[in-house]
Parts: C-alpha cells; sequence; structure tokens
C-alpha cells in the first residue's frame, strides 16, 4: 500500500511533491488573490462573506464551501500544466485556472489546495496528508537512527472508537522509568495495521483491557509491556526532560515474552529497558559535528 | 395574521400554525416536536401526519386531517396546505382573506427526494419563511451521490467486519435514509423509535424498503440470524447515551445532516464520517422558493434569519423583515 492510499491523499497532490516525496510550492497565491477572485465569481459580497466566514469558523473553509458542488476529474497532470504556464499567464487566465480546478475539487481537496497554494506547509498538513517531512529533520535522519527497548506507560485515545492510540514509552532512569517516545498504533482505516505488526489487533485489546488512571486525556496502563522501537532523527534536547527528542518513532516487535519486565521494578527487568543514560551516551555531542556554543 | 408570544395566529380564524404553547386550534405543519406540540385542544394537520401525531402525542388527541390542495373554511379565512417536501405529512399553509393571501411554509426543501410529496412553490402576497441553512456556504449536492457515499462507506466497514450505525432523527430522515440503502450489503436495523415512527408512516403509505426491528436491544439480532458486523444500524442521535448501543463492541458511526457540511460539525458528537444531507433547503433553494411565490412580503424566521431578509432586501428589493421564534416566547413571559 502507497504512502497516499493510506493517507486518503488526493492524487492531483502529486504536482506538489518532488521526486523524493518532499513538499514544494510551484508557485505562489495570496489567500486575499484567492479570496478576490471567488467572491467575484460568486457575487458574494463582503458583509454576506462575514457571516459565512464567522459560521464556517476559518476563511479558507467559507471560501472552499461556496464554490458550490464539486465537478470533479482533476489530475497532477491538471495541475502541472497550470504550474508550467504560470508566469506567462495574465491575471484572468489565472484566476480562471484556479476556479476550474477549484470547483472540480471536493470541498476537503478545495482546503488543502488553497493551503498550499499560499505555501503553508504546518504540520497539521504533513501528518494529515503525509505531504513531506519537516525540512529540519530531513538531514538528521541520514545520521542518526537508533534501536532501544521501551517499556509502555501511557496511552492516548486518537478516535472515538478506540482504534488508534497514541502511546508513550519510557526508558529506564533512576529506578524509574522516564517517559520519552511516542508512536501511534491500531487501524490505519484502509483494514490494515499502522504499525504492521502481527500481534497489533492483539496488543489493541491489551491496552483496552489495561486502561488505568485517567490523566486529562492521557490514561495510564499496566506498567509491564515492554517493545522494541526504532526511531530517526534523535537529536539532544536541553527542553526535553528525557534530554533528547525524536522522530519516526516505529513498534519493530512487542516482547510479550519479557517476563523480567513486569512492574514493579526490580534488578532484572532494568536490563530489559534500555537505560536513558545510554540513550544520551549514543548521541552525538555537539563537539563531535564541529559545532560550537 | 400576526405574530404572538404563542406563535403565527389568524385573529379571523382564530387559529394558531405550530403554536408554541396551549391554545384552542392548532394547524400543524409537520409532526417534528418543534411545530407539533402537546396541550392543543384540536389539532389540524396533513392527512399523512395523523398517524405519527397520534404517536408523539397521544391516541386520543382531537385531530382533524386535510389533503394537500383541499380547502376548509374558518370564518371566511380559506385554507388550503400544499407540499412541503420536508418530511412525510409535511405542508406549506395558505392563508385567504378577502383576496389577500399568505403562506406559511414551515419546514421545506424544494429538491425531490423521492418519498415526500415535492414542495409546491404557491404564489402570495406575504411568504413565511424559514432559513435553517440560510448562508450561500450551504449548497446541497443531490442526493444520489450522498447514498452512493453511504452505501460505500457501509460496504467498506461490512468487508472489514465492523458494523456500521448512522444517526438520523426518527422523523424523515431515517426514512430516507432507509429508502435508499443497498440491502446486497447486509441488513438494515432501526432503533426503536425509528421503528415505532416507521410503522406509523408504513399505515399511512409510504414505502421504504425491508427494515428489521431492533426495540427489544441488539444483543437479540444474533439470535435472529442478523450479522450485526454487515448490518447498518439506523438510530436517533440520544440512543449513543444509552445502553442500547453497547452490544455492538466497536462500529463505525457516522451523521447525517446538513450541519456535517461544515468540517467544524464533524467534531459535533465525536462522528467517524459526516454524510452532509438534510431536509431543509440550502441556499440556492431558499431563494428559489421565495421567488417563485411571488411575494412583495416575506417574513423570515428559524435560522439566519437577518442574514437572509437583509440579502433580500438589498439584492431583491424585497420587503423582507424578521421573526424570531425565540423573540416572540421571551415576549410572552
Amino acid at each position: 500500500m502507497n504512502q497516499s492510499n493510506r493517507l486518503n491523499r488526493p492524487v492531483w497532490c502529486d504536482a506538489f511533491l518532488d521526486e523524493g516525496g518532499n513538499l514544494i510550492f510551484p508557485i505562489k497565491v495570496s489567500v486575499n488573490t484567492m479570496k478576490g477572485w471567488i467572491l467575484e465569481r460568486t457575487g458574494i459580497s463582503a458583509w454576506l462573506f462575514i457571516e459565512c466566514q464567522r459560521f464556517a469558523g476559518s476563511l479558507n473553509e467559507a471560501l472552499a464551501l461556496l464554490m458550490g458542488t464539486p465537478t470533479g476529474g482533476i489530475t497532477a497532470m491538471v495541475l502541472q500544466h497550470g504550474f508550467e504556464r504560470w508566469d506567462t499567464w495574465t491575471d484572468s487566465e489565472r484566476k480562471e485556472w484556479f476556479l476550474f480546478i477549484l470547483s472540480a475539487t471536493e470541498v476537503e481537496e478545495r482546503r488543502l489546495f488553497m493551503s498550499l497554494l499560499s505555501g503553508r506547509s504546518s504540520a497539521t498538513l504533513i501528518s494529515k496528508y503525509g505531504l513531506g517531512k519537516i525540512s529540519s529533520l530531513r538531514d538528521i535522519k541520514e545520521t542518526t537512527s537508533i534501536t532501544v527497548n521501551a517499556i509502555l506507560l501511557y496511552v492516548r485515545p486518537i478516535d472515538r472508537m478506540n482504534t488508534q492510540y497514541e502511546l508513550t514509552f519510557g526508558l529506564y532512569k533512576e529506578e524509574g522509568y522516564t517517559s520519552c517516545l511516542r508512536a501511534i498504533l491500531g487501524e490505519d482505516g484502509m483494514g490494515g495495521w499502522l504499525q504492521g505488526l502481527d500481534d497489533e489487533p492483539v496488543l489493541l485489546d491489551w491496552i483496552t483491557d489495561n486502561l488505568g488512571e485517567r490523566i486529562g486525556p492521557i490514561r495510564s496502563v499496566t506498567v509491564s509491556e515492554v517493545f522494541e522501537l526504532q526511531c530517526d532523527g534523535i537529536e539532544l534536547s536541553k527542553r526535553h526532560k528525557a534530554g533528547f527528542k525524536a522522530e519516526s518513532v516505529r513498534v519493530l516487535k512487542w516482547l510479550r515474552n519479557a517476563e523480567n519486565a513486569i512492574a514493579p521494578l526490580t534488578a532484572g527487568n532494568q536490563s530489559m529497558v534500555t537505560s536513558l543514560e545510554w540513550v544520551r551516551d549514543f548521541l552525538p555531542k555537539p563537539q563531535d559535528s564541529g559545532q560550537t556554543g | 395574521m400576526t405574530f404572538t408570544p404563542l406563535g403565527f395566529y389568524c385573529a379571523q380564524a382564530d387559529l394558531y400554525i405550530d403554536p408554541l404553547r396551549k391554545v384552542s386550534k392548532a394547524l400543524v405543519t409537520h409532526a417534528h416536536s418543534d411545530h407539533a406540540r402537546p396541550g392543543m385542544q384540536h389539532y389540524l394537520c396533513h392527512t399523512q401526519s395523523v398517524n405519527i401525531l397520534k404517536l408523539r402525542l397521544g391516541q386520543r388527541i382531537s385531530v382533524q386531517s386535510m389533503a394537500y390542495g383541499e380547502s376548509v373554511w374558518m370564518n371566511g379565512v380559506e385554507i388550503t396546505l400544499f407540499p412541503a417536501g420536508h418530511v412525510p405529512g409535511s405542508a406549506q399553509v395558505r392563508l385567504i382573506y378577502k383576496g389577500e393571501v399568505w403562506v406559511i411554509s414551515g419546514d421545506y426543501k424544494t429538491v425531490g427526494d423521492g418519498l415526500t410529496p415535492a414542495f409546491e412553490a404557491v404564489r402570495c402576497h406575504h411568504f413565511v419563511t424559514e432559513s435553517t441553512f440560510g448562508l450561500p456556504i450551504f449548497q446541497w449536492r443531490d442526493q444520489q451521490t450522498v447514498f452512493d457515499d453511504i452505501n460505500a462507506w457501509w460496504r467498506e466497514n461490512a468487508s472489514a467486519g465492523k458494523p456500521s450505525v448512522l444517526l438520523g432523527y426518527s422523523l424523515g430522515k431515517a426514512q430516507r435514509i432507509l429508502k435508499y440503502l443497498d440491502r446486497s450489503v447486509g441488513a438494515v436495523v432501526c432503533h426503536g423509535a425509528i421503528a415505532a415512527s416507521n410503522i406509523a408512516l408504513q399505515e399511512s403509505g409510504f414505502d421504504f424498503g425491508e427494515w428489521k426491528d431492533a426495540s427489544g436491544g441488539l444483543a437479540s439480532l444474533q439470535d435472529r440470524g442478523i450479522r450485526t458486523e454487515e448490518s447498518l444500524i439506523v438510530c436517533p442521535p440520544n440512543a449513543l447515551r444509552s445502553s442500547w448501543i453497547s452490544p455492538l463492541g466497536r462500529y463505525s458511526l457516522a451523521n447525517c445532516s446538513g450541519w456535517m457540511a461544515v468540517s467544524k460539525s464533524g467534531d459535533w458528537g465525536g462522528v467517524d464520517r459526516g454524510f452532509v444531507l438534510s431536509d431543509h433547503a440550502d441556499w440556492p433553494q431558499l431563494l428559489e422558493a421565495v421567488l417563485a411565490t411571488g411575494a412583495e412580503h416575506v417574513h423570515v424566521t428559524h435560522g439566519f434569519s437577518e442574514v437572509l431578509s437583509r440579502y433580500l432586501r438589498e439584492t431583491h428589493q424585497l420587503n423582507a423583515d424578521v421573526v424570531e421564534k425565540g423573540m416572540l416566547e421571551m415576549q410572552g413571559e
């Protein structure tokens, strides 16, 4: 299954990605310009638009809804065609092309399209549609990845039906565990499993059966299960309480037979859970890469 | 015709339309609870509303019914009902007295849904219109597209072995949904409140396909040979707050409502999917209906009344004003 299917990303989004799958912005159109074009086309007056925006809750939402019923049929090639000719077009031609695309797409796609045209690359877009990677992490990923054994401490239900959870794992530190790493686990909405584990459904049931105290949106779970995790882009952090941060945390294996890991913490299971100190020692220090204060 | 704390009132006929409080004679445009309230001495409604009205307000109410196009006279006022297209049995009310014509729309939609008799524009001098979705951001897709989406969602859930739960009001929305479901996917199951409405409407001549009654609880479905994991269960929103839903375990939840058009509504009730399907007129339909009446005076109520009335004044030069039932209610207290 490719990423665009898993994330329900519209096919035309490919026009906004380079060969490496990273987000690019071939052209930029200001939000005010787009708003002007749409209001001119729909004949909506300023006061009426304000009422619409007030109810819809956002500018993009109101503009997307005003364009009415979608006609369908937009491909990445159609967008590419526009990108290539954009600089040679008059304002009128640009407007017609923009309104043509907008009329064809679904309301949700319109919001995305306008966000991309306006040059937005927020984390929401990246995580929801898998449109690229946060630029600051691209270089780090290649240089620093790590595999650790971590213990499951907390879960946060992501959807109402408890089919997905954000899991918080801890590493061993000074006779306790410090929460360090987070990964999402559960159904991917397309009949598969986010982490791709054979026992992911069993793990989901285990979580449901072992939910503990509620701490805001987070639930504690029975502290007993150890997992083998891999993560990319780890680096030292002065702000994170664990002292490092990581991206793309993946669950490689559920170490269900790790009997030594069962709480309360004993000298035996310390060895099952990677210590925080070990990870911090593993990380390159600023002087290693030639950085100075 | 006057707008009073008790609701729309025709003094000449001594008749209230969808009154808010107890009165002697109430003409009810349709059987939704915000229009058909208990406690009136006498009810007048469309023929196809009688069963559902008795179901909701009690078998012993005094009710007289009329067909569409049929007229009754009350103290010189000619009263006629016309289809409103909102839900089964819904009607617009036309009142004629000494040549002046008023039409009270009640709730309506102008696009036919294949279940309820289609809306009919009625020429008049004064038109009282609702404005529930009176903003231009509300523009509905054709219902076949929406039902294709609903059936696809159901099919996907069924193939993953997950029950589908669809929220819809027990009168009107639920039956409209039932009519267009693809029964080849699995069984269609109805909550008790919907089942009761179904029976009342079937007795009034409506047909919306086969369905299973879950009044006895969802746990009993398996005993009756119904595979819940392939079923689509239609229930009103309040069913989610009861233990009725518990036997299902994990399920996919969707809501069918015009409010689902706005993404922030997707979070209302925490549903997994929102299907934009409404029994009210959207913005283009409201404008179409108002203009088709030829009315010089338009009185707007229920919803975005300020917005719609201002738009009609500025863009179509109509004498449009706001009638807020809430305001009327407050004045009476």
